[in-house]
């Protein structure tokens, strides 16, 4: 970020808020400009950050267990994906220990909800014999290069 | 005599009890005199919430205090007078009565009393993190008024992020009779992971991370962003409107 607050890529393009890199350099180098950590909304530490090495293989099984712990209790796990260049957020579906992977849901969710008004509006004006339900299609992160943020369960308000 | 231990060594204690039983959010911090409301899959949910609380007067009723003949009809709440009206029967005649104008001033002095329940740095720890997830534009809104706008790509809803109230959400479109009607609020949106003080707008994490909280999930999943919040009208005294 400049003095005047706005942001730049490493190339040098000003790009805006959300974004981690221009368009450009987005879809050519795929960047990544941190590793896996997880930030966990703690009550009595603010943030409390678990950071995946996989070079430590005691440290990797440990966080491994950490988040397949946390999905079980009911954490809603919050991933930071990169779509076209532009910082975008999915909740994890599932996480895969032995592969330690985030799994979510494989679609942009603002072109999946504008395809299905879309089809919903065809099929009033056409309705159409019942139809197999597609399947989802899900896109595994690994967690050592993905950023996620652990919230706990909500108690209502 | 071992001094009594400050709210730091309570706040420390309970740390240590969430790491041993594997809380990863930690155990909210119990205050003298406020009912907590704990996510029930919680250890010590129950005991956590009335731990600190007075113990409650006992009067046991004579006959003479209960009218056989008086009996409540209906109440509601009146939109257009911001209050309670009630209706009972007494015989065969009906009286009416308007509740106090409804305010919420006894919330926003429980939510002071709730911050001692939270760490400064703590707080402090949660803005740098908010500001990770914002727009510089909207992290100098926040922390100038303590609130934020962003608009949902996928609905089109705009939600008016605050510090310690309850969300805001609001639409654009015009209404179902086509009648352009501009921004309206639809509800305010009340959650807290895992726990919050009654009768507050104080939750268990520190405010800040209250708002990170509603704002990813509202980004990621906002079906269940809308699932898990309680729905206040914008009259309520809850909405903080």
């Amino acid at each position: 970020m400049t003095s005047s607050g706005s942001r730049k890529c490493a190339c040098g393009k000003v790009i805006s808020g959300n974004a981690l890199a221009c368009l450009a350099c987005a879809d050519g180098a795929g960047v990544r400009p941190h590793g896996g950590v997880l930030e966990i909304l703690n009550v009595q530490g603010g943030d409390v950050k678990i950071t995946f090495d996989k070079d430590n293989v005691s440290e990797a099984i440990r966080a491994r267990r950490i988040v397949t712990d946390m999905l079980r209790r009911g954490y809603a796990l919050v991933v930071e994906v990169d779509r076209g260049g532009v910082k975008a957020y999915e909740r994890v579906q599932k996480f895969d220990e032995a592969r330690g992977e985030y799994i979510i849901a494989d679609l942009d969710s603002i072109a999946a909800e504008q395809a299905d008004t879309k089809e919903a509006e065809e099929e009033i004006s056409a309705p159409a014999p019942a139809v197999k339900k597609r399947s989802r299609p899900s896109k595994s992160l690994p967690m050592e290069s993905t950023r996620a943020t652990a919230i706990g369960r909500s108690a209502g308000g | 005599m071992p001094p009594s231990p400050t709210w730091k060594d309570v706040r420390q204690g309970l740390a240590r009890t969430a790491r041993a039983k594997g809380e990863w959010a930690g155990l909210p911090m119990p205050m003298e005199g406020m009912r907590m409301v704990v996510h029930p899959s919680y250890p010590f949910a129950e005991s956590l919430g009335q731990v600190f609380m007075p113990k409650p007067a006992t009067r046991f009723c004579r006959t003479s205090d209960v009218q056989e003949d008086v009996c409540e009809r209906n109440t509601w709440a009146s939109f257009r007078d911001g209050r309670e009206v009630t209706i009972w029967q007494k015989g065969s005649k009906f009286f009416f009565r308007y509740s106090p104008r409804q305010n919420s001033g006894t919330i926003l002095i429980d939510t002071v009393g709730a911050a001692r329940a939270w760490d400064f740095d703590a707080e402090l720890r949660a803005m740098e993190t908010l500001r990770r997830h914002v727009t510089d534009w909207a992290f100098r809104c926040y922390t100038m008024t303590g609130t934020f706008l962003e608009t949902s790509k996928r609905s089109g809803v705009i939600y008016l992020f605050r510090r310690l109230r309850p969300t805001v959400a609001m639409a654009a479109r015009p209404k179902m009779n086509g009648r352009d009607v501009g921004v309206r609020i639809l509800c305010t949106l009340c959650a807290h992971p895992i726990g919050y003080y009654d009768g507050s707008w104080a939750g268990a994490l520190v405010p800040t991370d209250d708002v990170i909280a509603h704002l990813l999930l509202m980004r990621s999943d906002e079906h269940l962003y809308w699932r898990q919040c309680n729905q206040h009208a914008e009259w309520a005294p809850e909405s903080g409107l």
